[in-house]
């Protein structure tokens, strides 16, 4: 049994709530007033300010699935297991959004929406990877099971992470190049780093919202259950 | 407690500021020029440009103007964003551009150019889509979380009466 607080809960979510609110009002004047425009690729080049926190999101809810199918498998703790499937759904909402966004991008810059570059590529595997993780989840009736079955599949299927992470640093690939850390010859001006970073706190406290929203629904569904098996009785 | 009706006015609020955001970006066209002189050899230096638009070929009142001053030109070539000295705020179809160097006896060649709304009309779109895209399917996922959380409440309020009762 899961113990929270519901009271503190929404104290939580309230709060962070606001904090959203406010910082995705700050995020728009960034992008869209503050962030100098881009010599080569005028306007559209502003939706590097909300693709790359997606990517970001995505691999961060990934890793969350991670360490959690870990723990699971350690402790045997049912907690840890809602941590990773809420985490894979809002992980794989992101990643749907990088697919979406990135060839919205290519089409005016690079005069196609999709080529099958190691990057391209190695994310939408990534994106197969936890679809695949959240159906396997919905066929195994048993809940202990499909717990112990993802928890496999959350760890192994990790692995894309880096690969993906590291794929335009290894390969030639289409896709641009690293802007932050990515060298001598890369970098951001300031303008647009200061939006930038901005955007990546409001996706990073947006996924955090969204992860507190979905865990109170697992709950509240846990609880429907229990008392239901209590009354069955 | 947030209700369904508050998450669609914040949804409606978003699409809100989407608009007004795109509304507000400010209207930039991104134009590169050779400057050559009356022998054809490119030209380096600053010189001061002003770029017209104007509505027919022949028209002789520019519907927009502006002066850039100080423009640097490297092996005749120089670029310049036009909207960036006086806002442009044309409709953007189609226009006739011309460039002037006015006293510094270079005659551009051709006259006038044509350029259509391939400025920032259509890369706007493109980023206007993937912005409310984003957005949109954020705020409708957490609607749906929403309305699941309240159903659930409601299920489980139904279910503890009934248990109370027995």
């Amino acid at each position: 049994m899961i113990s929270y607080t519901e009271k503190e809960s929404n104290r939580t979510l309230i709060v962070l709530s606001a904090v959203v609110l406010i910082a995705v009002l700050v995020d728009l004047f960034l992008i869209f007033q503050f962030a100098p425009e881009e010599r080569s690729m005028g306007h559209v080049q502003r939706i590097f300010y909300f693709h790359v926190p997606s990517a970001w999101i995505s691999f961060l809810a990934f890793f969350v699935v991670f360490v959690n199918s870990g723990l699971y498998l350690w402790k045997r703790d049912r907690k840890y297991d809602l941590l990773a499937s809420t985490s894979a759904e809002i992980g794989v909402i992101f990643a749907t959004l990088v697919l979406i966004t990135g060839p919205i991008w290519g089409r005016p810059v690079w005069n196609t929406w999709w080529e099958w570059s190691p990057r391209l590529t190695l994310f939408l595997v990534l994106w197969f990877i936890y679809i695949a993780y959240l159906m396997l989840r919905s066929f195994v009736d048993e809940e202990e099971k499909a717990a112990r079955f993802s928890a496999v599949f959350g760890i192994v299927g990790f692995v894309d992470v880096p690969i993906v992470y590291l794929s335009i640093r290894l390969w030639r690939d289409i896709h641009p190049s690293p802007v932050i850390a990515g060298g001598q010859n890369s970098g951001l001006h300031p303008d647009m780093k200061i939006a930038f970073f901005f955007s990546l706190f409001t996706f990073t406290v947006l996924f955090f919202l969204m992860l507190l929203h979905r865990l109170r629904v697992e709950r509240t569904a846990i609880a429907v259950r229990e008392l239901k098996r209590q009354m069955a009785y | 407690m947030i209700t369904t009706k508050s998450k669609l006015v914040s949804i409606a609020i978003t699409l809100l500021l989407a608009c007004v955001s795109h509304a507000q970006v400010a209207r930039l066209v991104h134009y590169d020029g050779v400057l050559k002189d009356s022998e054809g050899t490119p030209f380096t230096g600053n010189v001061d440009v002003t770029i017209s638009l104007y509505n027919r070929p022949a028209a002789t009142e520019a519907a927009w103007s502006e002066e850039h001053r100080a423009v640097e030109v490297e092996d005749g070539k120089f670029s310049v964003l036009l909207g960036s000295v006086n806002p442009l705020k044309l409709s953007f179809y189609e226009y006739f551009l011309e460039v002037e160097v006015p006293g510094a006896g270079f005659e551009p060649s051709p006259k006038r150019t044509m350029i259509v709304g391939s400025g920032y009309n259509f890369r706007m779109w493109f980023l206007f889509a993937a912005y409310t895209i984003v957005w949109l399917a954020l705020f409708l996922y957490m609607a749906f979380i929403g309305r699941r959380q309240t159903k659930l409440r409601s299920e489980l309020q139904a279910l503890a009466a009934e248990k109370g009762s027995v």
